[in-house]
């Protein structure tokens, strides 16, 4: 019943929220409950570890199915883990964002959303899945337009429709799955498949490639990226932090069941069509990465920056997705954590430095070191990562990544992966640089409001994040062997 | 432990520098600092001579893994005593580049670059090495945009950007030679290698090429020099010294290692596809010696004709290591001697002039011969011992390589080398004749406020020009990198 | 270990190098100073070149970068006529260099040149002569330069770069030696050793060619004397004499060093590269001549005049017999002689009439009686009429061209020195026939007698006198010389 429990603490949390609406308890409640959820969850990686659970009320097809297996609890540990530190971080941070009738909404969203995103990766049953991706997509939507100005209603809207359009395509593809094999679950559609292939061939053709497109679309993969940079700058800090950091993770993870639960290797790796709509993904990713990173190079506003990195993140992952290899799947999923950890770290470095200031052009950043430091650092630490400086998680997820392409020969993609740390490093760069060495404008306007740090306590989820950037990348054993545990549990 | 000790020991004086407040302690103490290394590291250079240097801590391949090859304290010496020349002459020259504030962060800096610079060739396993040039990287970096104006932050991020592009090209090379062997350390790569690699030759080529590529990048092999003119040139003539004199050389000493110790030579020179790579590397150097100098002679800044003559440089020492042989390869690594040497003279020369006289021009240095006669005199030093005139250190190194040529039996490359040598005459001389022989007429004026350095800015300087002609007249360091290239070769 | 072998070169060096700090700017204590310097130099080198041979070896590098010094036969016949040379040019200079305010500059340089023309002389292997050859170029930059002007300083620039370019050629020459070598130490014979060679025979006469051609640029071969007539009018007169009388014979004792002691004559004998270059000197004998003939500044005639004549001495020297040696040895005595006196010549008419035109040179006979005659004399020399010098040194080249082992192209060499000596009288005999003859529209109530002072009247007399004595008594050089040719050419 634990991933039930999970669910259930943050959407009873989100209903808390809107009943009591009093400032302190909410952030109290929201905070609580994402504690609650991380540890159950952390519980539930250790018992998933040792035997998958599962729970089932119903009849197949139409039923609530869970199964939740080491990486469904690893998925579910990472949301509610980082869920945890953006919402504490929320408590210091929004204020500014949102007015303060609207706080209670802002965190029954957070809480729901994070309870819809748990629910996406635990359960098995894709109506049920298809349900709470739908709900996900409006809580995320949520987030953008609560700041209550037209142009995050633009970008919200403008995200819930293509993120509409993506489900309706996924839809379609399950649907196809469905007649194919007459099972709505993910187990039930494998082991249909595994003796039913014969004849259906094109349907599985047709289901994958919508499957794919939606999950693009939902998750930002480029060309279909173009509601990303504006949903994600438009948006408070913390949402953005969340919908980087984690929204995006969970319909890619989506996609990873069904391509190795759902299809399975050995039917995806031996039809020629499929393998190639999966080298089809791998080279969007590597196009992603440049692409994604370039469009940042060009920006001078530091949250669409930030985004923009997030499209050519989004792009290594899907390569490693696209391998079609253990090795690449275990990169792409060592850096859907890499990932959900250093990019919350950036965007709220950036909000916290946009708030202070009221200035989002990094041109205008020179000397912050001298009165930012803490923030700064954090900052920093956030770039290096991205960059893939060693000690830094970003330099293991490299690592990983090159691993993962020497052993699927594709040797070129090497060169793109050392280009785009390159094109990283351009953009973070010169952010920290002008930063530290540059000289505070004091003719600006800025100036005089002296851009004065902020409080440590409002920075110390933050700092938990930073640290685990550097955690991570010193002690990756556990999280390596539990995520490869997880992974040869669903080859 | 001595070899880690001289980079710790420069760790630890970094973080005392930095925090020392009064700038002139912070200069004793940095040229205090580089005095002691220097001391420990012609200690190692004597312990070295005869045993190779190994210290693990760890287990393999994730370890720390020192290993020092003669060749290594070779190095490790060449950087710490040409950095306190530098960081000595950088005394009367940093308070006219930098802000007060900052000179002690400078110096700081300087300490980690050299640190991890050291750091570089004294280890032995691959991923120790990569994380002190990802260090060194940032440092040098820094060193550049300390300046604090526009153009150094642009060149400073150029620089290390493209750095770290080569960074990233290097690992991607490490990575597939630990895919290829599972292990990180030149030893065990160089074992597994000679086990045999059938079947797996395309990662071989791969690993090689792209250790290549990143280490053109870092060293600024033409056609991937873009970052350095612009860096060498706006950069404090104290880091121009440094940088040019002995960052680039680190990088391409890991190259040396990293075909020489960890493929190793019957590996390299018995695969077609390796030698062809070898022959790329050759002939790009072969360009950027002919380019690099074309490059030089547009300058009309001093820095920045000082700044192309480097990326002509790096093609000589690219040209030895694509060469193959051992000949080659010793006159690559005497040549590190003299670039370093000389090099760094030059730029504390022209840091000196820029100084005194407010001006980068050539053109304005016409009949400063007779104002900064010392300052001149060692100018020209530098710029014959470029050219190449006998009794000077540049002659020996253009003699090893024309011998090394003429045992690889490339012979078209002897026209490059005199092709070369002319042209940098075609560009060092006209500025000595200017200054010496040029008729001053209008100039007299603006000269007229011109002063000669103080002698405590002078002093480090004719060091290095006295080192300039002893280096090249006694036998001492041909014999030393005799026996450094027969350890790894 | 002949130390004082380094004396010599040191002396002179030194000297210079201090020069301004000992004359402190006074000008009687510089010519003093000067004089005695370069008078205590020559002797010392008569006594070295007396004392018959010795060798010394310092800074020992390696076995081929190392300094090494000695005094062969070879070596004692160029510091002899170095030294003298240059003792009687420093006392024309001093009269010359007269009302120049940088004369501590020219005199420092001056001496230095002195030092680095020894060294060269008396250098024992490749190293040091290289090194040497470089070190003339660099201390001889300054007498080119001297006047500062746009022009010549950008003469200089040429001079500069096409040393450079030729030592460059000649180093790649002198690696290939050393390579291939078992020595390079010069050994009459040669040092290539066929068996290291093996597989490499074709490279031997393309290196020697870059040797010829490098070295031969301060011998004004062509194609790459280009940078004479640009430097010589600009330099003054004392400096344009010792390059063509002195400098441009060091790079004839380096290239024959090269030949005879490096690559060794049988190497080259009868291979392309030989017929090449006998074609080539050939070429730019005539060339020069007719450069000459049509050149109406003085001192670029003569300049040119001495592109002719020096590869007279080239010629002689790539025909690898023993007579055209003789010959070519012979006439690098008289042209170092007579084509001091011409500049020197050319220099007092031009300091004491401003005239640097040949057709402004009518009836100068009559103002600078002294200084024509000597002119005369030694035009007379240089054309080769008997008993003087030049003729002597023509005849056994013309000989030597003719028992060649080219017999047709030796032929037509022969026919050349002819043709080129009739030039020569055409450039030469114009100027002292207009001199003394003005001819009856001549004004002399105009005249003004401008002869110059004895410093310059008595070394021009002493240098006339030397061009036509030995020509008359040559038996004694020609022994020496033989002797010489006797041991590198079999």
């Amino acid at each position: 019943m634990l991933p039930i429990a999970i669910i259930l603490t943050l959407f009873a949390a989100a209903a808390l929220c809107l009943i009591f609406k009093a400032d302190p308890a909410v952030k109290l409640i929201a905070v609580a409950a994402h504690a609650a959820a991380f540890v159950l969850s952390l519980v539930m990686m250790h018992a998933a570890a040792a035997e998958p659970i599962s729970v089932i009320l119903g009849a197949e097809p139409w039923n609530f199915y869970v199964l939740v297996t080491p990486l469904d609890a690893f998925m579910a540990a990472l949301f509610t883990g980082v869920g945890l530190f953006i919402v504490w971080a929320s408590a210091g941070m929004i204020g500014h964002d949102i007015d303060a009738p609207r706080l209670p909404a802002y965190y029954a969203l957070m809480c729901a959303l994070v309870a819809t995103l748990c629910g996406v990766v635990v359960f098995e049953n894709f109506v049920n899945v298809f349900l709470l991706v739908e709900a996900s997509s409006f809580a995320a939507a949520g987030l953008v337009i609560i700041k209550n100005k037209p142009e995050n209603l633009k970008a919200g809207l403008k995200y819930l429709s293509l993120s509409i359009l993506g489900s309706s395509f996924i839809l379609m593809g399950i649907i196809i799955l469905y007649f194919i094999t007459d099972a709505l679950s993910i187990t039930g559609i494998y082991a249909s498949l595994s003796h039913n292939l014969a004849g259906n061939e094109d349907s599985v053709r047709n289901a994958l490639i919508f499957i794919t497109v939606g999950t693009a679309l939902k998750s930002a993969l480029f060309p279909l990226h173009i509601w990303l940079p504006d949903a994600h700058s438009t948006a408070p800090a913390p949402s953005s932090a969340i919908l980087s950091g984690l929204v995006l993770k969970a319909y890619i993870f989506l996609y990873i069941k069904i391509l190795h639960k759902a299809i399975g290797a050995d039917i995806l790796l031996n039809d020629h069509v499929l393998s190639t709509i999966l080298g089809a993904v791998m080279i969007t990713g590597a196009t992603a990465m440049i692409a994604g990173s370039v469009m940042a190079l060009l920006q001078t506003d530091i949250k669409r920056l930030i985004a923009y990195s997030s499209v050519s993140q989004i792009g290594y992952i899907f390569m490693g997705i696209g391998m079609g290899t253990q090795l690449g799947l275990f990169a792409a999923m060592f850096h859907i954590l890499a990932h959900a950890v250093t990019k919350p770290v950036l965007f709220l470095s950036a909000g916290s430095i946009v708030e202070q200031t009221h200035n989002r052009d990094i041109e205008k950043m020179s000397g912050l070191w001298a009165r930012m430091r803490v923030t700064m650092a954090l900052f920093t630490t956030g770039a290096l990562s991205m960059i893939g400086i060693p000690l830094f998680m970003g330099f293991n997820s490299k690592w990983v990544f090159a691993a993962g392409i020497i052993d699927s020969q594709h040797y070129w993609l090497l060169g793109v992966l050392a280009f785009s740390a390159l094109l990283n490093g351009s953009y973070y760069l010169p952010i920290v640089f002008r930063a530290i060495f540059g000289k505070f404008n004091t003719e600006d306007e800025l100036a005089d409001q002296s851009a004065p740090e902020r409080p440590l306590k409002e920075l110390a989820p933050v700092i938990c994040l930073a640290s685990l950037i550097i955690i991570f990348a010193l002690f990756s054993g556990p999280v390596t062997s539990y995520i490869l545990i997880g992974i040869s549990s669903i080859w | 432990m001595l070899p880690i000790t001289i980079m710790l020991f420069l760790l630890v004086m970094a973080g005392v520098i930095a925090s020392v407040k009064a700038n002139a302690t912070a200069k004793m103490l940095a040229v205090g600092a580089f005095a002691v290394a220097f001391g420990l590291s012609a200690a190692l250079l004597s312990q070295s001579a005869n045993e190779t240097i190994r210290l693990v801590i760890g287990a393999a391949p994730w370890n720390i893994y020192v290993l020092v090859t003669p060749l290594a304290a070779f190095m490790v010496c060449l950087f710490v005593g040409v950095s306190l020349m530098v960081v000595w002459a950088s005394a009367n020259l940093v308070d006219y580049d930098i802000e007060p504030a900052r000179i002690p962060m400078y110096y700081a800096l300087v300490c980690v670059l050299i640190a991890s610079l050291v750091g570089v060739v004294i280890f032995g396993s691959l991923f120790n090495v990569f994380i002190l040039m990802e260090v060194s990287s940032f440092a040098a970096a820094g060193i550049i945009v300390i300046k604090n104006r526009p153009e150094n932050m642009r060149a400073g991020l150029k620089y290390l950007t493209l750095s770290i592009l080569g960074s990233s090209f290097i690992l991607m090379g490490i990575i597939t030679l630990y895919a290829l062997t599972g292990s990180l350390s030149v030893t065990g790569i160089h074992q597994s290698l000679s086990a045999g690699y059938a079947g797996n030759e395309v990662a071989a080529y791969n690993a090689l090429m792209f250790i290549t590529i990143g280490v053109a990048l870092k060293s600024g092999l033409f056609p991937m020099h873009i970052a350095f003119p612009d860096a060498y040139s706006i950069a404090p003539s104290v880091s121009s010294a440094l940088l040019s004199g002995l960052v680039q050389k680190a990088y391409i000493f890991f190259y040396i290692m990293v075909l020489h110790k960890a493929f190793g030579a019957e590996i390299l020179l018995n695969d077609r596809v390796m030698t062809t790579t070898l022959q790329l590397v050759m002939i790009l150097g072969a360009a950027a010696m002919i380019a690099g100098s074309a490059m030089a002679l547009l300058q009309t800044d001093l820095k920045r004709m000082i700044a192309y003559s480097s990326v002509a440089q790096v093609g000589y020492f690219f040209l030895g290591v694509g060469m193959g042989t051992r000949l080659g390869l010793f006159a690559v690594v005497f040549h590190f001697l003299t670039h370093a040497v000389t090099k760094a003279m030059l730029f504390l020369v022209a840091g000196s002039v820029i100084r005194q006289t407010g001006s980068r021009e050539i053109g304005d240095m016409a009949g400063l011969g007779t104002k900064m006669r010392v300052t001149m005199a060692l100018f020209t030093v530098g710029a014959l011992s470029m050219v190449g005139i006998p009794l000077l250190i540049g002659f020996n190194s253009k003699w090893f390589f024309a011998m090394g040529i003429f045992d690889s039996s490339h012979i078209w490359l002897l026209a490059v080398l005199a092709l070369s040598s002319l042209l940098n005459g075609c560009y060092y001389l006209p500025v000595v004749v200017r200054a010496f022989f040029g008729d001053t007429g209008g100039e007299a004026v603006r000269l007229r406020s011109v002063r000669e350095c103080a002698v405590r800015g002078l002093a480090p300087i004719v060091c290095l020009a006295l080192l300039v002609v002893a280096f090249a007249v006694i036998s001492g360091p041909v014999s030393y990198i005799s026996i450094g290239i027969d350890s790894i070769w | 270990m002949s130390f004082w072998l380094l004396i010599p070169i040191l002396l002179p060096i030194a000297a210079g190098a201090a020069l301004p700090a000992v004359t402190g700017g006074k000008r009687g204590r510089l010519q003093v100073y000067v004089a005695a310097v370069v008078a205590a130099n020559t002797v010392i080198a008569l006594a070295i070149a007396n004392a018959g041979y010795a060798g010394l070896r310092v800074l020992e590098i390696t076995p081929v970068i190392n300094l090494f010094l000695r005094t062969d036969d070879l070596a004692r016949f160029f510091l002899v006529l170095a030294s003298l040379l240059w003792l009687a040019v420093t006392f024309y200079a001093f009269a010359y260099i007269e009302r120049e305010a940088k004369d501590a500059a020219f005199f420092r340089f001056f001496l230095m040149s002195y030092g680095a023309v020894a060294g060269a002389a008396m250098s024992g292997n490749l190293f040091t002569l290289y090194l040497f050859y470089e070190l003339i170029t660099l201390l001889t930059y300054p007498l080119v330069v001297y006047s500062g002007t746009p022009a010549a300083m950008k003469a200089g620039v040429k001079y500069l770069m096409y040393s450079f370019f030729g030592a460059g050629l000649a180093l790649v020459a002198f690696v290939f030696v050393a390579h291939f070598g078992v020595t390079t130490d010069f050994t009459p014979g040669g040092v290539l050793d066929r068996a290291l060679l093996a597989g490499n025979e074709g490279l031997l006469p393309f290196m020697f060619l870059l040797a010829f051609l490098g070295l031969g640029v301060k011998a004004y071969i062509w194609p790459l004397f280009d940078w004479v007539p640009a430097s010589y009018p600009l330099a003054p007169a004392p400096a344009a004499a010792l390059f063509s009388g002195v400098v441009s014979k060091v790079a004839v004792l380096a290239i024959i060093r090269t030949t005879f002691y490096l690559f060794g004559a049988d190497f080259i004998f009868g291979t392309w590269v030989q017929t090449a270059l006998i074609a080539i000197t050939m070429f730019t004998v005539f060339s020069g001549s007719m450069l000459a003939y049509k050149e109406k500044l003085f001192a670029r005639r003569l300049a040119y005049s001495s592109v002719s004549q020096l590869s007279y001495v080239l010629f002689g020297i790539i025909l690898l017999n023993p007579l055209a040696f003789l010959g070519a040895l012979l006439h690098v005595v008289f042209h170092g002689i007579i084509k001091t006196a011409l500049f020197l010549c050319a220099g007092a008419v031009s300091r004491k009439t401003g005239k640097t035109y040949v057709y402004e040179l009518r009836g100068i006979g009559k103002a600078m009686p002294i200084t024509m005659w000597c002119f005369t004399l030694a035009a007379l020399a240089l054309v080769g009429i008997p008993p003087t010098g030049g003729f002597i040194s023509k005849w056994h080249l013309a000989m030597g061209g003719i028992t060649s082992n080219h017999p047709t192209l030796g032929f037509v060499g022969a026919g050349m020195l002819m043709v080129s000596a009739m030039l020569t009288a055409g450039y030469l005999v114009s100027i002292f026939a207009a001199a003394f003859f003005p001819g009856h529209n001549y004004d002399y109530k105009k005249l003004v007698n401008t002869e110059p002072g004895k410093l310059m009247t008595v070394p021009l007399i002493i240098l006339a006198a030397l061009a036509i004595l030995p020509g008359m008594f040559p038996a004694s050089l020609i022994e020496y010389i033989n002797g010489i040719a006797n041991v590198i050419i079999q």
